[in-house]
């Protein structure tokens, strides 16, 4: 049985993505001697530092190139930069509410889609991993593989059924009549922003699914145990029991999912058609190079506008994500 | 306005889910304390939902018919006030069922009930008198009728298949055989009397008998059941609460996954606009295109540089094996050094397949691996030596930070990377103005030769100087010292004849080529994949990192104490501990890969030999209209991820055994 | 663990939701309610404006009507005008018309036609694509009131891009001349070269520049996701030049095959022409891997001496480094770095290719077919180039009309001297890759022609490759 790793050593998954704390000692200098340990941490530090630069080098071009005009973008390098170079008409040409090249509604376009699809597929998620962690019912095995085995579709397939199903409603021909019933009916969501984190929500059950069942599976049979002689119904451990111990693993899957919704291109393209009013920040970037990419100066700015929400989520939220996203994969 | 209007929809649409979901929950944790109630509930739900049901389906006569000027208050009202009064009798009706135990009151109560609700519904079946008209703007629709005219010979047939179904449902399930056999004749009644007879040419009589037969059945039901006991109610609440809980994932999933999933299936055997069946010919238009499967080369994988240096690699890894299996006594110990250098020799065969056998499939292939591989095993190097390393926070963040950036950042990022100008020009791309600068202080400026000699004879002297350290209690890492050493003695070699990096010229001046970043192939997929590898090497290295530091201290204690070296920690404790760990970031990293779309649609569109099976899929089915080959290589691509998430189930499967 | 904390968190997101979901809104409602007060303000002024507006007929005037225009132009100064001439004739008939410009146009337009969800109007820059999507029955064929109006604004030859089956379904809303070649008459003059009259003069001259030391050409093709179409152009000029307007036709109607001996030896007469030793500068280092719009700076700086491209090129010029920090002129000037066109000659006759935007409607409404005569109208062409011109800030603005009886003060003298080729050219023929079926024209077409370029194959094979793509 797997013992769940997170509440034995919160501290070590707190340091994951690094809190300057004290290391396993087993990785420092084995040599023993001065210059050996020297040697060893340079060799250690040389290669990281190398990794990290590489790294970094490609969003560091961005950020400089998104502050040069079009001639400096086009005759040079951003490492060419020189400060009489910077300018942010870039950014006031992105941002200019004037323009069709306009960023400012998409972010907001963006955050309406993002937001109900991070809430809402992780409430239904989490039903769906505590029912399958913990509530014994006939076929539960089959209808989890089921579901786990459905990350393998690739989303495509599924728009235009689901364009179709938004704009149409869904019937059913009852065999060997001419009948439909109606089962869902045209709720005229073409267009919308609900179509969009709808489907969201639908493609991202799978993996939130899994995330969170083997998280929920992991905690401590004892509690539900317990929590049972004391009379105590599915409805009230779920809310009272798991919801507050897998904070952890919401967020995580919290963060996947909003920067999933929010970085999401062909998704939004398809249900959202052409009502241009509800563009989110990845349409805008995609049009913004123009035909044949003649106002690709622009690209830097819009994309670094782009990644700077996501950024701020992703900050502000990492210290849930080590924890949660152990608990599946790390066994003690 | 539009702020407010907004503000109130999506709260109205989270209350009543969390609402509808909450009050479920709560009814059935009624069922075994409270049964009066419960049923009261239950009833009330049920007539709610018949009747919304009919009503949605415009099949009863519309009392939206004259209220359609109204507001959309005023349009609710209208819907809502029949299935209101459905619930509030069949609440009523569930309350007396609830708490009389008197088998003949119950009865008559459950008839009544449904001769009731049979003869109001079959009163107001629509007779095609009323015109349907909804909503503003849409049109009016010709008037319809739900009268039916019996075929007597459909009716009695479904009728006796839904019979024969229950009879067997019953004794499968060990179930009450009258009872189930009354419901499914229903519902076989049902289908026979509207599905299977013409509708509106019948009389209104038709319809109540249409109705009044399926209502004494289920009545006959609803009034035979009993009260049950506290087993019997726990019994209902253990039946249903899996599904309360499971319920609305199943809903999405099968709406957005499964349905889609099964219409592919069946596309994919039709032909390019899905007007007739084709059989398998599209799955053999898609294996034998060369442009999906190209092994026209295939020779020339034995010639290619990369194969003999792969082969060299693989056949020293072998040789160190046995050589350090003889000290052990095992035939070959497949060990650090070995095992790695055997890998990567392994990885350049490869490779040298990968690049010389064309087309969408080997891509894909090859995308899989070398992302995989690289992604992993470079984000589990950089969760190892960044542990515990100061300001390792920075560090980390830094190499995580492209996982926020979306494919259409990334891509507008990296073609900043890797952009290219004529050797006359100043290079615009960062990879290439390097490249570049290397080539031309390299072979244009003796100067720049000098430093680099000096460079790289120290790299040399530092790599020698590590191994003849470590040798003597690390001889895995010496190996290593030895192989990287290898690197600047093979740039020496090339400084020596020539130069390396961007060379080239012309009227003897240098003019460094650059590299045709993403129109020169084969190894403009590679370049592709860099840039996924830059975002997913964050991910595997946060969730192996969080690993490696959860691996108990003791254990290195204990080995420290034994005498063990940092690599045979590393290679005998730490990585078979975290092993679960990188099995769980390598089945997820390779479902991602199989799926690419973004990059290569965003950077070359599959042009210059580049396509990926998603690209391939989305160009037939929505740029060509040819959905049937679309459909195809939809299927290909998902049956192709099936081996790796069976792998992941079972492994699952065993450890909840 | 920490309870409150999330309950915070939860709370925040959940607020965040609330006013970030309001303030994107989707709402219909709200959609509305500005759609109304547009109406309002439309109502207001349509006296003063239909008066001046309409040309002679009397104008129709709807209540408030939308009608959705899509199309794959989709930035500034493109939209930006094109929005404008729009608004201006939906504040006269009292329509709202709203224009969507998409990048993945070509793919949507089939999602949505799929499912039901199209536009009452889009743009094709493909006729092929127009042609098969009224065949299938989702366009609708222009009904005679409006044919008529439009046979009066625009020569048959024009039409006949948006004639199927001898029905007229779509109207040009935008036209371009591609036998055009870009060069600097100071340099031209400086040494002493002629414009060529004929296309073996073209080659002569070309080589007199390698023999001089300069290099003719700049030519790249890539562009994005349609990486390949500049080779497509020049194939199509010379099967032009060549073969005659007769054996076009029949390849453009997959009357002979596409692997055709005279099509094959014309795609291969391109790559020769391209594969002469100092014939071609491509900025990026090879011809497939430089975008077509990057050969600005070296035709600026004189690196190369011409480049065939059409009339759109003159909006990458922005992008210039110039010597005086000043933008580029275009057109007859005495400036010393002035760019100009000449005509791409022939040796029999002045053969046109052009290509341009067509115009089909999905539905038979009357609104729709309003707002379709407008875009077939002068006055469209007028009001979209005099905004096109003040957006870009440039001479070329990137839009040119064939359009009948437009006041020609409103293009530059250069996008005048376009014009003039347009309508003196003895035969025009359309983009062929634009004509033949999608899989082709904008798929193997392309992507065959561009390993042809980059030397992976040669001619006869990707003849061969295409032929077999075709449906």
């Amino acid at each position: 049985m797997a013992t769940p790793v997170i509440n034995e050593v919160p501290g070590d998954a707190d340091a994951a993505l690094g809190n300057d704390g004290p290391p396993n000692d087993m990785r420092k200098g084995g040599t023993g001697s001065t210059t050996g340990a020297r040697l060893h941490g340079l060799l250690t530090r040389v290669p990281l530092w190398f990794i990290v630069l590489i790294w970094a080098i490609p969003s560091l071009g961005l950020f400089i190139n998104s502050f040069r005009d079009r001639q400096a973008q086009n005759q040079s390098g951003w490492w060419r930069v020189v400060p009489s170079d910077l300018t942010i008409s870039n950014y006031d040409t992105v941002l200019s509410a004037s323009s069709t090249a306009s960023m400012t509604d998409s972010v907001l376009n963006s955050l309406g889609i993002a937001i109900p699809a991070t809430i809402i597929p992780i409430a239904v998620a989490a039903f769906a991993a505590y029912g399958f962690a913990w509530i014994d019912f006939k076929g539960r095995n089959w209808l989890f593989i089921a579901t786990i085995s459905l990350l393998a579709i690739p989303l495509q397939v599924a728009l235009l059924p689901l364009l179709k199903l938004y704009v149409g409603g869904a019937h059913v021909t009852v065999p060997f009549t001419e009948r439909t019933l109606t089962l869902i009916p045209d709720w005229d969501l073409q267009g919308s922003l609900t179509a969009v984190w709808l489907t969201h929500t639908g493609f991202a059950m799978p993996f939130a699914i899994f995330l969170l069942h083997n998280y929920i599976s992991g905690l401590p049979r004892d509690i539900f145990e317990s929590a049972r002689i004391d009379g105590a119904d599915h409805f009230t451990i779920f809310t009272k029991l798991v919801l507050p111990l897998s904070v952890p693993v919401l967020a995580a899957f919290a963060i996947f999912q909003f920067l999933w919704a929010w970085n999401d291109y062909l998704i939004a393209l398809t249900m959202i058609g052409s009502n241009a009013d509800n563009f989110p920040t990845t349409i805008r970037v995609a049009n913004l190079s123009g035909d044949f990419g003649r106002n690709a100066f622009l690209l830097p700015s819009a994309a670094f506008i782009q990644a700077f929400i996501p950024l701020i989520v992703f900050f502000s939220l990492q210290r849930f994500f080590v924890k949660g996203l152990l608990a599946g994969s790390v066994k003690g | 306005m539009k702020v407010l209007v907004t503000i109130v929809g999506v709260a109205i649409s989270v209350g009543v889910f969390s609402a509808l979901w909450v009050g479920v929950n709560l009814m059935f944790n009624k069922a075994t304390k409270d049964w009066p109630l419960f049923s009261t509930l239950v009833g009330a739900l049920l007539g709610f939902i018949l009747f919304v049901v009919l009503h949605g389906n415009e099949l009863l006569i519309n009392p939206l018919d004259e209220q359609m000027d109204q507001s959309w208050i005023g349009r609710f009202i209208a819907f809502i006030w029949l299935p209101a009064i459905a619930a509030a009798v069949g609440g009523t009706v569930g309350w007396f069922l609830g708490r009389i135990d008197d088998p003949s009151t119950r009865l008559a109560i459950g008839i009544g009930t449904g001769v009731v609700a049979a003869l109001v519904i079959a009163f107001m079946l629509r007779d095609g008198s009323g015109v349907i008209t909804i909503g503003d703007g849409r049109e009016t629709e010709p008037e319809r009728s739900y009268l039916p005219a019996f075929r007597p010979f459909a009716l009695a047939n479904w009728t006796i298949i839904g019979g024969a179904v229950g009879a067997g449902w019953a004794t499968l399930r060990k179930s009450n055989l009258i009872r189930t056999v009354a419901i499914f004749g229903s519902i076989g009644w049902l289908i026979g009397a509207f599905a299977a007879s013409q509708l509106g040419t019948g009389p209104r009589i038709a319809a109540i008998i249409a109705c009044l037969v399926p209502g004494l059945a289920l009545g006959y039901v609803v009034g035979t059941s009993k009260i049950p006991n506290i087993v019997g109610a726990a019994r209902i609440d253990e039946g249903a609460r899996p599904w309360i809980f499971v319920g609305p994932a199943v809903f999405f999933i099968f709406v957005a996954l499964i349905a889609p999933t099964i219409l592919t299936l069946v596309l994919s055997f039709q032909n390019a606009d899905s007007t007739e069946f084709v059989g398998l010919e599209n799955y053999g238009t898609a294996l034998s295109d060369p442009a999906n499967f190209d092994t026209a080369n295939w020779t020339n994988i034995f010639t290619s540089r990369i194969f003999i240096l792969g082969l060299i690699l693989f056949a020293i890894g072998l040789l160190l094996a046995m050589a350090l299996g003889r000290q052990t006594g095992h035939t070959a110990q497949v060990d650090p050094p070995s095992g790695a250098i055997g890998i990567s020799g392994i990885a350049l065969v490869f490779f040298a397949i990968v690049t010389t056998l064309r087309g969408t499939i080997v891509n894909n292939l090859w995308w899989v691996f070398a992302v995989t591989l690289i992604a992993t095993s470079l984000g589990l190097a950089i969760a190892v030596l960044a542990d515990g390393v100061r300001f390792e926070r920075v560090a980390k963040s830094i190499v995580f930070m492209p996982l926020a950036i979306s494919f259409v950042g990334a891509s507008v990022v990296w073609r900043l990377v890797y952009q290219s100008r004529d050797p006359s020009q100043s290079q615009t791309g960062a990879m290439n103005a390097a490249w570049v600068a290397i080539g031309r202080t390299t072979s244009d400026s003796s100067i720049g030769q000098i430093i680099w000699g000096i460079l790289l004879v120290g790299a040399v002297l530092g790599f020698a100087y590590a191994a003849i350290r470590t040798l003597s209690n690390d001889v895995n890492m010496a190996v290593l010292y030895s192989v990287l050493g290898l690197i600047p003695i093979y740039l020496l070699y090339r400084l020596a004849t020539g130069g390396f990096g961007a060379l080239g010229e012309r009227n003897g001046e240098f003019r460094g080529e650059p590299i045709q970043t993403l129109s020169e192939g084969p190894w403009n997929n590679f370049f592709l994949m860099i840039v996924l590898i830059w975002v997913q090497t964050g991910f595997a290295m946060v969730i192996l990192s969080a690993a490696i530091k959860a691996v108990p201290g003791e254990f290195i204690e204990a080995a420290k104490i034994d005498g063990a070296n940092d690599s045979d920690i590393f290679w005998r404790i730490t990585i078979p501990q975290i092993t679960p760990t990188i099995i769980v970031v390598v089945t997820t990293v390779i479902v991602l890969v199989m799926k690419v779309f973004d990059i290569v649609r965003v950077m070359t569109n599959g042009n210059f030999g580049t396509n990926v099976l998603a690209n391939a899929m989305y160009a037939e089915s929505f740029q060509f209209r040819n959905v049937g080959v679309g459909s195809t290589l939809a299927i290909l691509l998902f049956l192709s991820v099936i081996p790796v998430m069976v792998y992941n189930i079972r492994k699952q499967q065993k450890e909840i055994a | 663990m920490h309870l409150s904390r999330w309950k915070t968190l939860l709370a925040l997101l959940f607020s965040i939701t609330l006013v970030a979901s309001a303030c994107a809104g989707s709402d219909e409602a709200a959609t509305d309610d500005s759609a109304a007060t547009d109406d309002s303000a439309a109502t207001d002024d349509s006296a003063d404006d239909s008066s001046q507006a309409a040309d002679g007929g009397e104008m129709m005037v709807f209540s408030g009507e939308t009608v959705i225009v899509t199309g794959p132009e989709r930035d500034d100064p493109s939209v930006g005008a094109l929005q404008e001439s729009l608004d201006a004739f939906g504040e006269e008939a009292n329509l709202v018309i709203e224009y969507t410009g998409d990048s993945a146009w070509e793919e949507q337009i089939n999602i949505q036609v799929e499912a039901g969800t199209e536009p009452d109007i889009s743009f094709f820059p493909q006729p092929g694509k127009l042609a098969d999507f009224y065949r299938q029955g989702d366009i609708q064929a222009l009904p005679d009131s409006t044919a008529s109006i439009v046979r009066d604004n625009w020569d048959e030859g024009w039409l006949s891009f948006g004639t199927v089956d001898d029905t007229l379904v779509g109207i040009p809303a935008k036209t371009d001349a591609k036998s055009l070649v870009w060069y600097q008459p100071a340099v031209f003059e400086e040494k002493g070269y002629e414009i060529p009259e004929t296309f073996d003069a073209f080659v002569a001259l070309a080589n007199d520049m390698i023999a001089n030391g300069d290099t003719p050409l700049c030519v790249g093709i890539e562009s994005d996701t349609a990486t390949g179409w500049p080779f497509t152009d020049w194939t199509e000029e010379m099967v032009l030049r060549f073969e005659g307007p007769d054996v076009y036709d029949q390849w453009v109607n997959h009357e002979i095959p596409f692997n055709d001996p005279a099509i094959v030896a014309q795609m291969q007469a391109v790559i020769d022409l391209w594969n002469t030793e100092g014939m071609v500068f491509a900025n990026g280092g090879s011809i497939q891997a430089t975008n077509f719009g990057d050969n600005v700076q070296p035709l600026y700086d004189g690196t190369c001496l011409m480049h065939r491209q059409a009339n759109f090129f003159a909006s990458f010029f922005g992008n210039v480094v110039t010597d005086d920090g000043e933008s580029v002129i275009l057109g007859e000037s005495d400036d010393p770095k002035a760019i100009d066109v000449f005509y791409f000659p022939a040796n029999d006759g002045a053969p046109l290719l052009t290509a341009g935007i067509v115009a089909g409607a999905f539905h038979d409404k009357p609104e729709v077919w309003a707002v379709m005569e407008y875009l077939s109208s002068p006055a469209h062409a007028e009001r979209r180039q005099e905004a096109q011109r003040r957006i870009s800030g440039n001479d070329v603005s990137g839009y040119l009309s064939a359009v009948q009886g437009q006041d020609m003060s409103v293009y530059s003298p250069i996008e005048q001297s376009f014009i003039d080729i347009l309508t003196n050219a003895s035969v025009a023929r359309f983009d062929a890759s634009d004509l033949m079926p999608s899989q082709v024209g904008a798929g193997t077409f392309w992507t065959e022609g561009t390993s042809l370029v980059a030397g992976s194959i040669d001619a006869q094979t990707a003849a061969d490759r295409i032929e077999a793509s075709w449906p």
